[in-house]
């Protein structure tokens, strides 16, 4: 093997930790990832999540989740975390695979002072005075009368182009209502005794248009559920190469976000309302804000006066594929790709044919000749602008990025997921096809997955033989590490973070005291 | 002539001067409007003319800000971004 001919006290750093400290990975898989997001947290997609519902008796749906509003820690009071009244959050569908939308889930929010825009006011010496809290009291029910401000949001279902396609409301299905409310941040035990209950009763059942089954609707905060290893990775990736090749070290090393808080919007779809003739459908989320902002000088009393937002919706973050514009988009281009749209990213070609990822750790470790030597790399061509033939392939393929999944390919029970997905499955000779990247469940663990494929992964186990259709160059001489690559990980294991057993998956957040 | 007599023809001519040269029968001028610190209507009027009018305004160290509570900004659900 390659690594033993190098000595230990060589490996300063870690090498996938390095490969995310490289990166610049931060708290989840594309999260404060351009210049631009940083400065608007509220709309920066932060996970991406596409998969058939495991929950017993709901195989036959999709649930497709995406993250906002990263690294909420739970006491970020008095306002928390409500998400932006000014911009669109989208869900976007591609079922005839030209990389364009043919179904787009549009999210707004509004939020609104208690009585009508008075406000929750006490009496204090004769005079009527607002409290300065967004609680006066114990929150149980929706629409809490101790609640000061409400948060509410809706959801339209554009069908074709997102911006020029006809719109309709998405309803609850029980007496109709097109706004829906969402429950308050995890503010603390005193306040909400009972969260996961509160929370539970903001689970909607809706109809879409269009579609023939009712659907679940979940908007709400959530604990994150990204695991990643952080301090070390920032500390010069303090940990040997003995450890980040030890299979036994995989969860050895605790979730430096396993403290916060993030927000979800949670569909859960039947498969005939999101596929077209095809069993693989591709999907992204997108953030948009309005193209002009005037800020307030002298703002009235309410509820975020500071700014009048007028023009056109400007898409400002994109997440499909997880780690993309992270760890593959260069970072004079990282605002470019959160603007861009599938069809025009042609532009990004480069990236990933042609990887940088590999050639940094060659360099920030020391490490000569350990990158993969096929290029063009096809291997990751397939799993980031492709999908797999014959796994997540559409039969119409446009190259681009977007997260695919093959409704066809059943469920797998949680226990029984592989946390190494499609590339674990192949490696333990399993019967778990739904994984990464054939979508992306909340268990299967990206970051160990992404590192092992950048690394060559997916070329060893393409063989000689291009037994996976990845090209004829992408084999295992091509892979200096060998089967070395698929032992790397970043020594945590996100196969362990809690989750709900059902919709919307994703566990109760962080209570803000306890 | 005093320093008395200056002024007061000072004081004389300036108000002439207001009332237009001292045409005794010619209409009053009306002044110039104070320069206003509000987004103007015309802003309002599409979602190219609040890009536009947006983007004209200068990066300032001293200006106070626009006042922007009677101004309701234009918004569309399907235009595509300006270019800017």
């Amino acid at each position: 093997m390659l690594l033993n001919t190098f000595r230990p006290a060589q490996w300063t750093p870690v090498l996938g930790a390095a490969l995310l400290a490289a990166c610049g990975l931060a708290a989840a898989s594309s999260h404060r990832e351009a210049p631009f997001i940083t400065t608007v947290p509220k709309v920066d997609a932060t996970d991406f999540y596409m998969f058939r519902s495991y929950e017993t008796g709901r195989a036959d749906y999709v649930t497709v989740i995406a993250n906002y509003q990263p690294l909420q820690a739970a006491y970020g009071g008095p306002n928390y975390f409500m998400m932006d009244p000014n911009a669109l959050y989208e869900i976007h569908i591609d079922n005839d695979g030209d990389a364009k939308e043919d179904l787009s889930f549009q999210f707004r929010f509004k939020n609104t002072l208690a009585g009508n825009g008075a406000g929750v006011n006490l009496t204090i010496g004769g005079k009527q005075v607002a409290i300065p809290l967004i609680q006066a009291g114990i929150v149980s029910n929706v629409k809490d009368a101790a609640l000061h401000v409400n948060e509410t949001f809706t959801v339209n279902v554009v069908r074709g182009d997102r911006r020029g396609g006809p719109m309709q409301a998405v309803s609850n299905a029980v007496g109709g209502a097109t706004t829906f409310d969402k429950p308050v941040d995890n503010i603390g035990v005193k306040t909400i005794p009972n969260y996961a209950a509160y929370a539970a009763k903001h689970v909607y059942t809706v109809n879409i248009p269009g579609c023939n089954m009712p659907a679940k609707l979940f908007v709400g905060q959530r604990k994150d559920p990204f695991a990643v290893n952080l301090g070390t990775i920032f500390d010069l990736v303090n940990a040997p190469v003995s450890f980040i090749t030890d299979s036994t070290k995989i969860g050895a090393v605790p979730n430096t976000i396993d403290d916060a808080n993030v927000t979800s919007l949670a569909l859960e779809i039947h498969k005939s309302c999101l596929t077209q003739g095809d069993d693989v459908i591709g999907g992204w989320t997108t953030a948009s804000m309005r193209q002009a902002r005037l800020l307030n000088g002298a703002p009235g009393s309410g509820h975020q006066a500071s700014e009048k937002a007028g023009g056109a919706w400007v898409q400002v973050s994109r997440l499909g594929m997880p780690l993309v514009n992270e760890v593959v988009i260069g970072l004079k281009d990282k605002d470019k790709f959160n603007a861009s749209k599938p069809k025009d990213d042609g532009q990004f070609a480069d990236y990933v044919t042609n990887p940088t990822l590999p050639a940094l750790l060659e360099i920030a470790l020391a490490l000569p000749n350990t990158a993969p030597t096929n290029f063009p790399r096809t291997d990751l061509v397939t799993a980031f602008l492709t999908g797999i033939k014959g796994v997540n392939q559409q039969k119409k393929v446009t190259a681009s990025e977007m997260l695919r999944l093959n409704t066809a390919i059943a469920p797998v029970a949680f226990a029984q997921q592989n946390r190494l997905g499609i590339v674990g499955n192949i490696l333990a000779g399993g019967t778990d096809s739904a994984g990464y990247p054939n979508g992306r469940r909340p268990k299967d663990d990206v970051v160990d997955i992404s590192l092992v494929a950048v690394m060559g992964g997916l070329c060893m186990a393409n063989g000689n033989n291009d037994a996976l259709g990845l090209g004829v160059n992408c084999k295992p001489s091509a892979v200096p590490l060998g089967a070395t690559t698929f032992k790397l990980h970043d020594g945590v294991d996100q196969a362990v973070v809690p989750l709900l057993p059902g919709f919307p998956y994703l566990f109760t957040p962080i209570p803000g005291s306890n | 002539m005093t320093m008395r007599t200056s002024c007061l023809l000072a004081v004389a001519m300036l108000a002439l001067a207001a009332c237009g040269g001292g045409g005794g029968d010619a209409a009053p001028e009306t002044p110039a409007p104070a320069p206003s610190n509000r987004v103007p209507t015309s802003a309002s009027a599409s979602t190219n003319a609040l890009v536009q009018y947006s983007g004209s305004l200068a990066a300032s160290e001293s200006a106070e800000p626009l006042e922007v509570d009677q101004f309701t900004p234009p918004t569309s659900e399907t235009e595509e971004p300006q270019t800017v």
